[in-house]
């Protein structure tokens, strides 16, 4: 699957972000618990504060009774418990509006409630007594007083210790909370720390190393050196820049070699041509200087034998100097629209007698459907010469040429494709590479110049064409030829 | 009567040898020369029959020879023979096609050939 550089970019970020909101809502939903319990907590202190007043509003509230018997007891103190009761009373109206959180609570408060009912009874009995002081009913009376007082303020306590307790409670959950909330504050940072190191060396890997790589390559190609390959497969932007600049390479290299190849290919021409006009001359002497000779002096056997031979060096010569010269020539051409099938036929019409008499056979499998193309008859005429003589002389003992014609479309271009076969001995991979250079030949001792392939590898891509040779060793070669058909002058 | 034939060429060994196997044939009257100055000026005294010319010489081309010889009345109607080094058709076209030469010989050439150009051109 591809995976662009933006999309990697994007998701980690994506990943990031999802990270951080799910890490904030986490944090919220427990920080609201927690302010649920400070209020709570707030809340219970205040209860306590209420609790501890109305236990002194009961121990106040019988000091007016104690006080009323005490001798030269003030009869205001009848006003005095009035008013502290009615303290109490206001306690119990606080707390009610409070609320009472707890069943303990409200049980209690019931209790508080009816010591203060059972208070406010006695004393008034307390109070009603004629000559209250040192009366002996009084001091049974005021005594229960205090009895009743001390539960009240007893329950009290325990109301007070059941919000402790609450309190407590809350308190110990805070602290959890809190606790919660630091693991989380820690775990968020170190998964965050964990994705931005990951996400650096994931980009890293994938995005930064390559373009180094493929910036320290581009450099050295810069330099050069088109041999180098960058061999990155990602299937990403960077992949695709890496292809492009491996074909890129490869172009320049193909072009490289062809710019070579045609700078060899001119400067050879030029010193051929030199070369050929330079030893003409003396070529020219020689000839006439041995006619001479022979005519002077007296003709033997050996002697006759001798000139012969020379003159044959001198044509051998002459023949690998008209080579050259050809090979340096490039005269006009004159495109004609021609079947290639005919020009073929034409250079086996001359070669068929030869090819015959070496027991070798021709067997043609033409596409009939190939249409016309655009050639200088008389120079692939040459190629396919050189071809099927080449074919030929790979075959001393015999054998068969197949001789092959197809179309084929390349590149969005349209060949015409011809395949010449032999059944021959072959050609080493070490020749193969060299066939189409000048002066390359495996035939010097049967006169080869080793120019004919390499004029034809000419007169092929002066026709925007392609010609190329496939080779095993003792089992034959094949020869392909690839014409554009619709290529004109 | 023997045929005149005069041959301008630099190279004065070829020169020799041509002279020596056409002398021999006893058929000709051979001159040679290896300046083409000199070869015009043997072409205006003597009225060969025909020349054997090469275009490639270094004080001038076979095709100015040609040319001088074709703007020269005593000369203009001897018929020129091109010797060359240069194989082609085209070539020898290019050097002397503007006088109307048409004939060559390209170098190499054997003694033989030589004769039955000029039995070829003279009738």
């Amino acid at each position: 699957m591809r995976v662009g550089i933006s999309l990697r970019i994007g998701s980690f970020l994506t990943l990031f972000l999802a990270e951080i909101i799910i890490l904030m809502i986490t944090f919220s939903v427990v920080m609201g618990g927690h302010k649920e319990n400070v209020k709570l907590l707030y809340d219970h202190i205040e209860r306590s504060y209420l609790v501890d007043e109305l236990r002194i509003a009961f121990c106040k509230l019988i000091m007016p009774v104690n006080d009323y018997l005490i001798v030269g007891g003030d009869p205001r103190e009848q006003e005095n418990f009035t008013d502290l009761s009615s303290e109490v009373d206001k306690h119990f109206f606080e707390m009610e509006a409070k609320g009472l959180l707890f069943d303990d609570y409200k049980e209690l408060l019931r209790n508080l409630k009816d010591s203060h009912n059972q208070i406010k009874e006695l004393a008034k009995e307390v109070f009603d007594l004629p000559n209250a002081v040192g009366n002996v009913e009084a001091g049974a009376l005021t005594e229960s007083v205090d009895a009743v007082a001390d539960k009240a303020v007893a329950d009290a306590e325990t109301m007070h210790q059941v919000t402790y307790k609450q309190f407590n409670r809350i308190f110990q959950e805070m602290q959890r909370t809190e606790n919660v909330l630091d693991m989380l504050i820690l775990i968020g940072a170190a998964f965050n720390i964990f994705l931005v190191f990951a996400g650096l060396v994931y980009i890293s890997r994938t995005v930064t190393r390559p373009i180094t790589i493929l910036g320290a390559l581009v450099n050295e190609v810069g330099k050069g050196n088109l041999s180098r390959r960058i061999d990155i497969n990602s299937k990403d932007e960077i992949g695709d820049l890496a292809a492009a600049f491996n074909l890129m390479t490869d172009n320049l290299k193909l072009l490289q070699q062809e710019l070579t190849q045609t700078e060899k290919m001119a400067s050879l021409g030029i010193l051929a041509a030199g070369v050929a006009h330079e030893l003409k001359n003396p070529l020219a002497i020689i000839t006439q200087g041995l006619e001479y000779v022979k005519r002077c002096i007296p003709q033997d056997d050996n002697t006759r034998l001798s000139f012969d031979k020379l003159m044959q060096s001198v044509t051998r010569m002459d023949i690998i100097i008209k080579g050259l010269l050809d090979f340096s020539r490039s005269s006009v051409s004159e495109y004609e629209v021609s079947d290639v099938r005919a020009v073929i036929e034409d250079v086996l019409t001359l070669t068929e007698h030869q090819l015959g008499l070496k027991s070798i056979k021709v067997i043609r499998q033409y596409d009939d459907n190939i249409p016309q193309l655009s050639l200088d008859r008389n120079k692939m005429r040459q190629v396919f010469l050189n071809v099927i003589i080449n074919a030929r002389d790979a075959m001393p003992q015999g054998g068969a040429i197949t001789i092959l014609s197809k179309e084929k479309v390349a590149q969005g271009r349209r060949m015409a494709v011809i395949e010449v076969d032999d059944t021959g001995c072959g050609i080493p991979a070490e020749s193969l590479k060299k066939v189409f250079d000048p002066f390359f030949t495996t035939k010097q001792k049967s006169g080869g110049t080793g120019l004919g392939l390499s004029i034809s590898r000419g007169i092929v891509e002066m026709h925007k064409g392609s010609i190329h040779m496939e080779s095993e060793s003792g089992k034959g070669t094949r020869v392909i030829i690839e014409l554009p058909l619709n290529y004109g002058r | 009567m023997n045929k005149k034939v005069l041959f301008i060429d630099d190279e004065t060994d070829f020169l020799f040898f041509v002279k020596l196997n056409l002398d021999k044939t006893g058929r000709f009257l051979v001159y040679t020369a290896d300046d083409p100055q000199e070869g015009i000026k043997i072409a205006k005294k003597e009225r060969p029959d025909i020349i054997f010319l090469d275009i490639c010489m270094p004080q001038m081309s076979g095709g100015s020879v040609a040319e001088l010889l074709s703007e020269d009345r005593g000369t203009s109607g001897i018929p020129v023979v091109f010797l060359t080094a240069l194989v082609k058709q085209d070539e020898i076209e290019s050097a002397g096609g503007s006088i109307g030469a048409r004939d060559y010989l390209a170098k190499p050439v054997l003694v033989e050939d030589i004769i039955a150009k000029i039995d070829s051109v003279l009738g």
